[in-house]
């Protein structure tokens, strides 16, 4: 019988006490020994076990990180029960595995996303709407059009949340939906009356608009649905879709919600701050933020009537205000000619540019490109957020001054509407590049829109919920608990003692005779007494601190005769 | 009937004949046998058992007459034994299932009615051609279809993993080359294994040491590659060094080490015991800080001074250092020629080195002295063999980036304000540098020795001096006994106002030019820049900070007043009020440190919303222990929105899985349990 004998040098084994394989041996001759090898390399040193070509991908850490909800801070081990331990690992390892696959299929998100740029020094912001339009595809180029409407003055603009259909409301009564990609007309009208702001609800078939007094509710082919009085003489509207609810911010200084899937007014308060005519709404948190003339920012949740913070954003009146979609960044513009970027998670300032004093309104895309209106032109800047901007990316001059801005969602669009009508432009690189179907589809079929109608409002959010950090709901509420404790311990000092009511167990034949029954009765009284007066000792000691409360109990107590010549204190 | 009646008894008997038929047989009476005891007694022929017999019924007399039969076992204790004994049978029997039942109560899924399932599954495409082929082609057509199907090649059938025109193509391949080619593919796929696998490795070292050591490695790597090059091509050795520098330089003038260099690490040793220390640290601190602010600054006011100069606004801070250090390094290598400063170079060499060896000796006494050993002779000086060309040459890249942190604003200002004149001294500099050779190159690396050699010394002696001067602060604090705190706090952080956070600025935006702006909106910028400039003066941070005092008094804790009415409240003439007395039945509110304290121009209302609270768990429920388990649980995103589809169903998936109206029977020995125990139970 032949042997095969596999001889190799002691070099090549070096610390390694067993045989190795001949794949490491390889390994150790491709690679080149290094001058001098970090001395516990070799201690360290596993063997490679297993598949060594991988099956998947490796992924990114920072894909990875953007997924990650905290898992690890779950420890099995820590649970009551060897079976709920077992559980707990099994759930445990999905939720890796969740963080893993959705890390993964960001390999799914093929579209790339990227800025308009310029060659031999050339400035971006020279580059006009119309080169871009003779550059783009067709169908982009029709993305950028005007509509001159100069009768019916400064318009208000929105856009629905999947970035499809348009809604126009002219200051001079003139209200128009459409499809603005198609160019299809819902409803046009002119409700004879001033027109302060639009808004559509959860779909396109229904629209809000705050008129001269009141606040109308009409359907896609222009039906007049509902009347709100309440909502007198509304500047601002904002629609919270997670929750249903209807923001109106009134002249008089109030805020009104209203929840428009049971046609219920939910809460309605005055915020005392003057007119409220600077509003948005973050999309993260569903927080509604408001500025006012003095220069403040307020967030206001339903569930208080006070604001929940209140920063002071400029010197001069607030003009301006726009919170991005993750929620991460709010932009501010003012009187005191600055635009400013905070980070709305922490109330701080990040960043502050001086612009002009015509500053007005303000609006940040998906990419983060923020857009402020600048007396009658439309100024855009990119990486605002990060510090590094010096001048703006694209410029479009309007023929009116501007009322509105807003970016459409998915979309490298920009829409503004202004004294004389609307204009969309195009700005390239500002929409997300990866449509998220799920969250809002721009293809949605009619079918489609109602499933998604009926799911939204099983998914609807109680308007008790929330609250400025999200993530409240999954803690357990210390807070509370802590506050009952001491409001326990407190009480213990300034109410009465209750009275112990004890009836001892009938004992059978033997063991209960009357005597020892009052004896336990006695004894078990004697505890509680002992129990509470602990606590009551205890409670003293806390509040009162250690020393007064002996000499309080001192001068309580019975006096000697010849306490009277002792040195009082 | 009576006794006188004259019956013929004869006529009678037969009339009843006649009646009854033969009834009269029924009264016949037969004779039986009768046995006598003689027959008895015959009919026993053997005399073999009687013995026995008579024996048996003796000894059982006996018996009776001692003991008696055992009593059954009581009730209780009957139950207790037979308990006891089948609760080991059933034990047995029972532990059988825990496996499977453990199993089950752990598994995120149970499927009932399986079968049922199976008839859902889809079919496979194989099973749906041997399905079409065994129910047979009907019309025309299909027969037609099914003819040319079946010459096909690629036809899928169960049994073979190939089909035809699969397995001609594989044979159709070149053996050897097709092993070549793996064996290829292979050998790259394990190089490339090892290689990221290697990396992988490399990557998760944290050690310094380690990190160290690589970084010396490379240098070394470097320094060799770059002799290399001076041998073989010095043109391109004097524009590697050049870069290598101008890099060096660049990372040094980004500012991120100012806090961490040596200097001031060792300054900051002294700095808590010495006044001109921490002076000279606050000194550096603050340059590094106005080093970092006035580079903003700049750019910012000849934006706004000179709109012509365009170029030099739209400028990165990051650009404008990297040009300044491209230029320190160039105005390095350009310092006038002095005389080859060899020998002062060897001077210096010397002095160090004897320095350290002072130093070093000194060290070791201390030591000994402390061991209370005698003090060996001097030591005898030795040469420092530190003195490697590696560490010179990084020492040189330093100190021309000491001096570029130092010098990095004028050279940029003469940029910025004289663009053509900075343009020509370029092209200067670039004709100049291209001209020398490598000698000159040597030249200037001794005369950046000997500076560093200079400063080192320098160092050295102020550290000496500082040392001399903590020595006698001890001393007199010793005497003095007296606790003192540090002078100075080292300032990590550029000091800003909080108060100020409104007129910062971070990067001024170039202006448009004003034709941009249309003529009409003139009249409305006046005005607007009015207004701007009218409220400019306000007091708007202080207003707000009144108001924030407001509402912090407003959300304080109240204080709770035990003191009953009447309580150290005597009435009359002379009599004075106590009240810290009555302070002792009051309850102080505890204070609560506000989110907002110590920061400028925000409100945080420390009220906490009734709704959230209403809705959070108040504690944390059944298997958790730990608050932090179960928020972590609690947290994990499960919905469509947050995860890919396979995740997300495998989270969501329902726990049991059974079809309707169908009963659910209990398990199967056979189906569940392996062989062995089906037999064991048996």
């Amino acid at each position: 019988m032949k042997t095969e004998v596999i001889s190799f040098k002691a070099e090549d084994a070096g610390d390694v006490k067993s045989v190795m394989s001949l794949g490491e041996r390889k390994h150790l001759k491709t690679e080149q020994k290094p001058i001098q090898t970090f001395p516990f390399k070799s201690k360290h040193k596993k063997k490679e076990e297993g598949d060594r070509y991988p099956k998947e991908l490796p992924i990114s850490d920072a894909a990875v990180k953007r997924h990650d909800a905290g898992i690890k801070d779950f420890d099995p081990e820590q649970m009551r029960t060897q079976l709920a331990k077992k559980r707990a690992e099994k759930t445990k390892r999905k939720y890796e595995d969740r963080v893993t696959a959705t890390a993964r299929a960001e390999i799914l998100n093929e579209e790339t996303s990227g800025f308009l740029e310029t060659e031999n020094g050339n400035l971006t912001r020279n580059v006009t709407q119309r080169e871009i339009v003779e550059s783009v595809d067709l169908a982009s180029a029709t993305k950028h059009f005007d509509l001159h409407l100069e009768q019916f003055g400064p318009y208000h603009i929105d856009y629905t949340d999947n970035g499809r259909h348009l809604l126009l409301g002219g200051k001079r009564g003139h209200i128009a939906a459409f499809d603005w990609q198609t160019k299809k007309l819902h409803t046009e009208n002119n409700v004879m009356e001033a027109v302060r702001d639009v808004k559509f609800l959860h779909t396109e078939n229904m629209f809000a608009v705050s008129q001269k007094n009141y606040l109308y509710i009409y359907d896609n082919v222009g039906t007049e649905l509902h009347c709100l009085k309440n909502f007198n003489q509304v500047l601002q509207l904002e629609f919270l879709p997670k929750h249903f609810l209807l923001v109106g911010s009134g002249r008089n200084s109030w805020l009104h919600y209203l929840d428009v899937s049971i046609g219920q007014i939910v809460v309605e308060f005055p915020t005392k701050q003057g007119a409220l005519d600077v509003m948005c709404q973050n999309p993260a948190n569903a927080i509604i933020h408001t500025g006012h003339s003095d220069g403040t920012v307020s967030l206001w949740s339903p569930s208080s009537k006070e604001p929940l913070v209140r920063m002071l954003a400029h010197t001069g009146v607030l003009k301006g205000i726009a919170v991005d979609q993750s929620g991460t960044y709010m932009a501010t513009t003012g009187l005191d000619r600055k635009c400013r970027i905070w980070d709305v998670r922490m109330y701080r300032q990040l960043h502050a540019y001086t612009i002009s004093p015509l500053l007005g309104r303000v609006a940040i895309s998906d990419q983060k490109v923020i857009a402020c209106a600048v007396g009658n032109t439309v100024q855009t800047f990119k990486d605002m957020h990060l510090g590094v901007c010096s001048e703006p990316y694209l410029v479009h001059r309007c023929s009116g001054v501007i009322s509105d801005l807003k970016f459409v969602p998915f979309e490298d669009v920009l829409g503004v509407g202004h004294a004389n009508g609307f204009t969309s432009l195009i700005i390239p690189g500002s929409g997300e590049a990866n449509v998220d179907l799920i969250r809002a589809n721009p293809y949605e079929t009619k079918k489609q829109r109602k499933e998604r109608e009926v799911k939204q409002l099983l998914e609807k959010i109680p308007h008790d919920m929330i609250c400025l950090d999200p993530d409240e709901i999954a803690r357990v509420d210390t807070e509370s608990l802590e506050k009952a404790e001491e409001e326990r311990k407190k009480s213990l000092l300034h109410v009465n003692k209750p009275a112990i009511k004890f009836t001892p167990r009938h004992k059978m034949k033997g063991k209960g005779s009357a005597l020892n029954k009052a004896r336990r009765k006695e004894i078990v009284t004697q505890l509680r007494r002992t129990e509470r007066n602990e606590e009551v000792k205890a409670a003293e000691k806390e509040f009162f601190g250690s020393g007064d409360a002996k000499r309080a109990r001192e001068d309580d107590g019975p006096k000697h005769v010849l306490d009277r010549f002792k040195i009082k204190r | 009937m009576s006794d006188g009646s004259d019956l013929d008894e004869a006529a009678h008997e037969r009339m009843l004949q006649s009646v009854t038929g033969d009834v009269g047989k029924r009264y016949v009476k037969r004779e039986t046998q009768k046995t006598t005891a003689d027959d008895l007694l015959n009919a026993v022929t053997t005399k073999r058992n009687i013995g026995q017999t008579r024996i048996d019924e003796t000894k059982r007399k006996q018996i009776r007459g001692k003991e008696t039969l055992a009593a059954p076992l009581h009730r209780i204790a009957r139950d207790r034994l037979q308990g006891a004994v089948s609760y080991v049978e059933l034990k047995k029997e029972v532990n059988v299932w825990a496996p499977i039942v453990e199993e089950n109560r752990v598994s995120d899924q149970l499927v009932f009615h399986e079968d049922d399932m199976d008839v859902m599954k889809p079919m496979i495409a194989a099973d749906k051609t041997a399905a079409f082929y065994a129910r047979g082609p009907k019309s025309d057509l299909e027969r037609e279809m099914a003819e040319v199907l079946k010459q096909s090649k690629f036809n899928m059938t169960n049994d073979a993993e190939l089909t035809e025109g699969e397995k001609e193509i594989i044979r159709a391949m070149d053996l050897k080359e097709a092993k070549a080619k793996l064996a290829q593919m292979r050998k790259m796929r394990a190089l490339m294994s090892y290689k990221q696998a290697n990396d992988a490795r490399k990557s998760k070292i944290k050690s310094k040491r380690y990190h160290r050591i690589q970084k010396r490695q490379k240098r070394r790597q470097l320094l060799k590659e770059f002799e290399d090059l001076l041998s073989r091509d010095p043109e391109a050795a004097k524009e590697k060094l050049k870069e290598l520098d101008s890099q060096r330089v660049f990372e040094r003038a980004t500012l991120k080490h100012g806090k961490g260099n040596a200097f001031n690490k060792e300054l900051r040793k002294y700095a808590s015991k010495n006044k001109e220390a921490a002076a000279l640290l606050e000194d550096h601190l603050r340059l590094g800080r106005e080093l970092k602010t006035k580079a903003r600054d700049e750019t910012d006011s000849e934006a706004s001074t000179s709109e012509d100069e365009e170029d030099a606004g739209t400028k990165t801070f990051e650009q404008i250092l990297k040009e300044s250090a491209i230029e320190a390094a160039k105005a390095a290598e350009m310092e006038p020629e002095e005389e080859t400063p060899r020998i002062q170079l060897a001077e210096a060499k010397m002095t160090l080195a004897k320095m350290r060896a002072q130093k070093t000796r000194e060290l070791e006494e201390a030591k000994l002295r402390g061991a209370g050993k005698d003090l060996p002779k001097s030591k005898i000086f030795e040469e420092n063999e530190d003195w490697e060309g590696g560490e010179s040459i990084s020492k040189i890249n330093e100190s021309i980036a000491k001096q570029s942190t130092v010098e990095t604003k004028p050279p940029k200002k003469k940029r910025i304000k004289k663009d053509t004149t900075a343009e020509d001294e370029k092209n200067d500099l670039f004709s100049q540098s291209k001209h020398k050779d490598v000698v000159e190159l040597f030249d200037e690396a001794d005369e950046q020795m000997l500076e560093l050699a200079k400063k080192e010394i320098e160092r050295e002696k102020r550290r000496e001096q500082f040392e001399k001067e903590d020595q006698i602060e001890e001393t007199t604090r010793k005497t003095k006994k007296k606790s003192k705190k540090p002078t100075s706090v080292v300032n990590e952080e550029p000091m800003i106002d909080p108060k100020n956070f409104l007129t910062l600025e971070t990067n001024n935006l170039n202006a448009l030019p004003t034709d941009f702006i249309e003529k009409m909106d003139q009249a409305d910028y006046d005005q607007s820049q009015a207004i701007a400039l009218a409220f400019a003066d306000d007091d708007v941070v202080g207003a707000f900070e009144e108001e924030k005092g407001e509402i912090e008094e407003r959300e304080k804790g109240k204080d709770i007043d035990l003191s009953l009415p009447g309580w150290g409240s005597w009435t009359g003439n002379g009599v004075i009020e106590k009240k810290p007395k009555k302070n002792r039945f009051v309850i102080k509110a505890k204070g609560v440190m506000r989110k907002d304290k110590s920061r400028a121009g925000i409100i945080i209302s420390e009220q906490t919303t009734q709704g959230i609270t209403k809705l959070q768990p108040k504690t944390v429920p059944f298997p958790y222990t730990r608050m932090e388990d179960f928020e972590a649980a609690v947290r994990q995103p499960i919905g469509r929105e947050w995860n890919s589809a396979s995740a997300h169903q495998s989270i969501v998936r329902q726990s049991v899985k059974a079809s309707a109206g169908r009963v659910i029977r209990p398990l199967n020995k056979k189906d569940v349990l392996q062989e062995e125990f089906v037999d064991e139970l048996k």
